[in-house]
């Protein structure tokens, strides 16, 4: 069969190659491109600044090299205790955020206010920066590990309570009416039906949270929520540059290890 | 043994399409009855209006002594759980074992959370529980994933957790319209055969009409949310039966028209 090709020229328009950018992109952009060259301006980045730094770079390493272990035992204990202090906030935000995903789950949640005030809540756990809620419960109860742990699970309830709700919005309807048609319990239909359908997927949530809550962890702890960050802004405030660079060379090592162990993990759960 | 009644039962959806139109009948103790209609007749909708999963517009439904608009919520899961119902797409929770999906047939019976695992159930459960799981000849399964069986398989397991709560009364969907024929023959089988042992009312949807004639002792024929034909299934009229499947005659004049 012979493909018939039109060999005239089109009568109707083409569509033209490009098409002119609206007037609210146009704005957008400029909007942001004023940002831009501000934000650049108050930088003050100079060739020459930066060209300065490299020499101080090299003043900072000669110092920090090589990394000091005199309190090697003590940074191990004190990495220890991040370490711990992710994890507790990070158990502590996802049991909480079982019962809370499922208020804030359209097809789980009671009614429509209860539904919308736990989205509401959930997003305003998430919004405030974890480094803030730091900062607040030090105020609220005092400096050291407590506040951070408390930080962590807030900010681990932010990440896991909406994602453990898109999660339960997302499961099959069938066996839940299945379980329904039989004359299940609210309860037993939430433990038979939607838990077995969401566990993996909240379990690799919940390993995810904890990646990130041993770097947030290490973060709060220079602002004095406990752990290896007040060590180690003690060393940058005393200028002994190489027991820093041992302490940083320390939480290199643990969140790695704690992010290729969750990863291992969360690609066998998938 | 529970009986069914049915009286003026209309539902109309939010959209304004009626999928049921004044249904009345009744079943008379271990009947086996076949719901024949074409896709939309709204066979499935009446089932899911006697179990409550979709609110019905207008009229009654009787089961046993109790009228379902009237139930409060726990007289509503104590009657569902006298109920079975076996779906199309089986409605198992795919993840678990096969035996795990039998005991969910226990979850009726009590809201005790020693039922939600079977490592916590009671031994008289696990024991029933196998039980039904042997009758529908899947004992050898018991801890496969359901997600991994047949489809033939999984519409076993599902008749095993009917069984497993004890009905007195059984509505089935479509059982077999997803499976293919040999797999299908066999399910209705054994549904049947468990339906005989039991005594049960049986209330099932169809759209094979080889099979409702083979199954069936009664025949209700819907089309377009109306009961057209109510017979016993050896005064059934062939004419009836085909006008059930037939599209509605303007349909057919605008096709004719195109050409």
């Amino acid at each position: 069969m012979k493909l018939d090709t039109p060999t005239k020229l089109p009568r109707t328009e083409l569509p033209p190659r490009w098409s002119k950018p609206s007037f609210t992109v146009w704005l957008g952009i400029g909007i942001l491109l004023a940002f831009f060259l501000h934000g650049l301006s108050i930088s003050d980045l100079t060739p020459e600044r930066i060209y300065r730094g490299f020499f101080r770079l090299g003043e900072f390493l000669a110092e920090a090299f090589p990394p000091k272990p005199d309190r090697l035992h003590k940074v191990i204990a004190a990495t220890i205790e991040t370490f711990e202090m992710a994890l507790v906030g990070t158990v502590f935000g996802a049991v909480l955020s079982l019962p809370l995903s499922l208020f804030a789950a359209k097809n789980t949640s009671p009614n429509k206010t209860i539904y919308s005030l736990c989205r509401g809540f959930i997003t305003l756990l998430r919004v405030i920066p974890d480094l803030v809620w730091g900062l607040l419960f030090i105020v609220v109860v005092g400096l050291g590990v407590g506040a951070g742990i408390m930080a962590i699970t807030v900010d681990v309830m932010g990440f896991c309570g909406k994602f453990f709700a898109e999660r339960i919005e997302e499961i099959d309807p069938k066996p839940v009416e299945a379980l329904q048609a039989l004359g299940a319990s609210q309860w037993g239909i939430i433990v038979g039906a939607i838990f077995p359908a969401t566990m993996p997927s909240f379990v690799a949530s919940t390993l995810y949270s904890l990646e990130a809550s041993v770097r947030s962890a290490v973060v709060l702890g220079l602002v004095g929520a406990g752990g290896i960050g007040v060590e180690l802004a003690t060393s940058m405030q005393l200028l002994r540059y190489d027991e820093a660079l041992m302490t940083i060379i320390v939480i290199f090592v643990v969140v790695l290890l704690v992010e290729q162990v969750s990863a291992i993990v969360r690609r066998a759960l998938m | 043994m529970l009986s069914l009644k049915i009286s003026e039962l209309s539902k109309t959806y939010a959209n304004g399409t009626t999928a049921l139109n004044r249904v009345s009948f009744s079943t008379q103790p271990g009947e086996g009855i076949i719901l024949l209609g074409a896709n939309g007749s709204g066979k499935s909708t009446l089932l899911r209006c006697i179990l409550g999963l979709e609110t019905i517009t207008s009229g009654e439904v009787w089961i046993g002594d109790k009228q379902l608009s009237q139930l409060k919520p726990k007289q509503l899961r104590e009657m569902r759980s006298q109920v079975g119902m076996v779906f199309q797409k089986f409605h198992l929770v795919g993840s678990l074992s096969a035996f795990h999906n039998v005991l969910h047939g226990a979850l009726g019976r009590s809201t005790s959370p020693r039922y939600w695992f079977p490592a916590t159930a009671p031994e008289k459960e696990r024991l029933k529980a196998m039980a039904c799981l042997e009758r529908v000849n899947l004992g050898n399964l018991a801890q496969q994933r359901v997600d991994t069986l047949s489809g033939g398989q999984q519409q076993r397991v599902a008749i095993a957790r009917t069984l497993m709560q004890e009905p007195k009364l059984i509505l089935v969907d479509e059982p077999v319209a997803s499976l293919d024929p040999q797999a299908g023959k066999e399910v209705m089988d054994l549904l049947w055969s468990i339906v005989r042992e039991q005594k049960l009312t049986v209330l099932c949807t169809l759209h094979q009409l080889e099979f409702a004639v083979e199954y069936g002792e009664r025949i209700i024929g819907l089309r377009n949310g109306k009961i057209q034909i109510d017979t016993d299934i050896s005064k059934l009229n062939p004419e009836d039966l085909k006008a059930l499947y037939e599209t509605p005659s303007y349909k057919q004049s605008n096709l004719t028209g195109m050409k």
